[in-house]
């Protein structure tokens, strides 16, 4: 996949409306008593459709937004959207994954891992607060939520970001099944 | 080829992790007023007019979204609160029930202390039961003759003379209202001393008469009738003098030329009495000079 700078100009412009979206509108939006973070969507969808080394940029970047815009401990968020975004890109080079469900099963584990890993960072570093039943039934939440949110958007990040993509996935296989079998990495 | 784009992967990989390890170490090891503080300050006034319009503009989705998770949320809350107005309405009706004892209680040593009957031994019971008739003529207590009542004692309570003790047994004990058609005392207004004789006014439950009162005898609207206590030596009274009976509700012609008949209310709420306190020490001898009304 060519990184080319309006490839770069999407995601930076991807990030910073998620963010603005995300801080203004859909955290205060509950469900269940836990608030709704996509985040950890958009950088596991961006990982998932544009590779490990995009992915994991634009995680870093996300999360650098998301602290410095939050007011929160600056790095903290963005060491784990590498990592999500980095994990999501890596299954992608390795599997190829073309189910329909994929983004869904992304979006679980990427938000298990945004939420988890954010709280495990947090008392690392030194925030006192109790370990308690509540932390827990709100990561699940937010992984419910969140899993159910995955597909419309993966749909909505793979239509701003389409022109630089190479296939997608389902494509590519049906094109190989009609046509006699094309390298899913040819046109990449 | 592979090789140098797995060691490029693992590169950017490697290097975006100890850069935000290197800005989380930065960040905790500065000051307030460090340069990673001061680029979030710098971000929050730059960002916060986009994300005030942004919130206004963003307002109908978050309604959207809130409606359903509210929803949702509503009926849960709604379950708590319906339990926690349980807990409350009974904590209400609990609370509700101390303080009419505690009312009915505080009446009783008023009287007490106002009618100087502590030193009649007083003892406190609580009503078990009450005639369910229209006159509520009698009514049973909690202390019989283990407690000292006897027979014939004045009863007190709810402010003031509520009957007689009737019968007795051992752990209770019957008391007859002054309501009851076969009650009376000698009484006396308490400002100009007017003597008379309390007794019921049949078939009107709650009003009393003060009879044999002269026509000459100057009794107003509103004056409070009190026990008499002992007025002959030859007919001891068991009440003592100065318990409250109640308040002059009119004066109206006697039956004969030289009489009138004084209505009274009575002091005490006959038909919602929790506590009385029986004079289990009462003294029929001259108790007419001890009277401190």
């Amino acid at each position: 996949m060519t990184i080319t700078p309006a490839l770069i100009g999407r995601l930076v412009a991807l990030g910073a409306i998620g963010v603005i979206f995300q801080t203004a509108a859909i955290s205060q939006v509950t469900i269940f008593g836990a608030p709704v973070d996509l985040f950890p969507l958009v950088v596991g969808a961006v990982g998932l459709l544009s590779g490990s080394i995009i992915g994991a940029c634009f995680g870093f970047g996300a999360g650098l937004f998301v602290d410095v815009a939050m007011l929160q401990a600056v790095g903290v968020t963005s060491l784990i959207y590498v990592l999500v975004g980095y994990g999501a890109g890596r299954l992608r080079e390795l599997r190829d994954p073309a189910h329909g469900l994929t983004p869904m099963a992304v979006g679980a584990v990427a938000t298990l891992v945004a939420t988890a890993g954010f709280a495990i960072l947090t008392f690392m570093i030194g925030v006192d607060a109790p370990v308690s039943l509540l932390l827990v039934r709100q990561i699940l939440v937010t992984v419910v939520v969140n899993t159910l949110l995955a597909v419309p958007v993966y749909a909505a990040v793979r239509r701003i970001l389409s022109p630089f993509l190479p296939d997608d996935p389902r494509r590519r296989r049906r094109r190989a099944y009609t046509t006699g079998g094309l390298s899913p990495l040819s046109r990449s | 080829m592979y090789d140098r784009t797995v060691r490029r992967r693992r590169a950017v990989l490697l290097g975006l992790v100890a850069l935000s390890l290197i800005l989380l170490t930065a960040y905790f090891g500065e000051s307030a007023g460090g340069g990673l503080h001061s680029v979030q300050r710098g971000a929050l006034s730059v960002l916060a007019p986009v994300q005030e319009g942004a919130n206004r503009a963003l307002k109908p989705v978050r309604d959207l979204f809130g409606w359903a998770g509210d929803t949702v949320d509503a009926k849960q809350e709604r379950d708590d609160l319906v339990k926690r107005n349980r807990a409350l309405e009974a904590l209400v009706n609990s609370q509700q029930v101390e303080l009419s004892q505690y009312d009915q209680i505080k009446k009783i040593v008023d009287v007490n202390a106002q009618a100087n009957l502590d030193r009649f031994a007083p003892v406190t019971a609580r009503v078990i039961s009450q005639t369910p008739s229209l006159f509520y003529s009698e009514i049973k207590i909690d202390k019989g003759s283990s407690a000292g009542v006897a027979l014939g004692q004045p009863v007190t309570g709810g402010g003031g003379l509520v009957g007689r003790v009737s019968r007795v047994a051992g752990n209770a004990a019957a008391v007859t209202l002054i309501t009851d058609e076969e009650f009376a005392v000698a009484a006396r207004t308490l400002k100009t001393k007017v003597p008379g004789t309390i007794r019921p006014e049949v078939g009107a439950p709650g009003d009393l008469i003060l009879d044999f009162v002269s026509q000459r005898s100057d009794v107003d609207r509103g004056e409070r009738i009190v026990t008499a206590g002992t007025t002959s030596p030859r007919l001891p009274s068991l009440f003592p003098p100065g318990i409250p009976i109640g308040k002059v509700r009119r004066v109206e012609d006697g039956a004969g030329d030289l009489d009138r008949e004084v209505h009274v209310r009575p002091a005490a709420d006959m038909s919602n009495l929790q506590f009385v306190a029986v004079l289990t020490e009462t003294q029929t001898g001259d108790l007419t000079a001890a009277a401190t009304p």
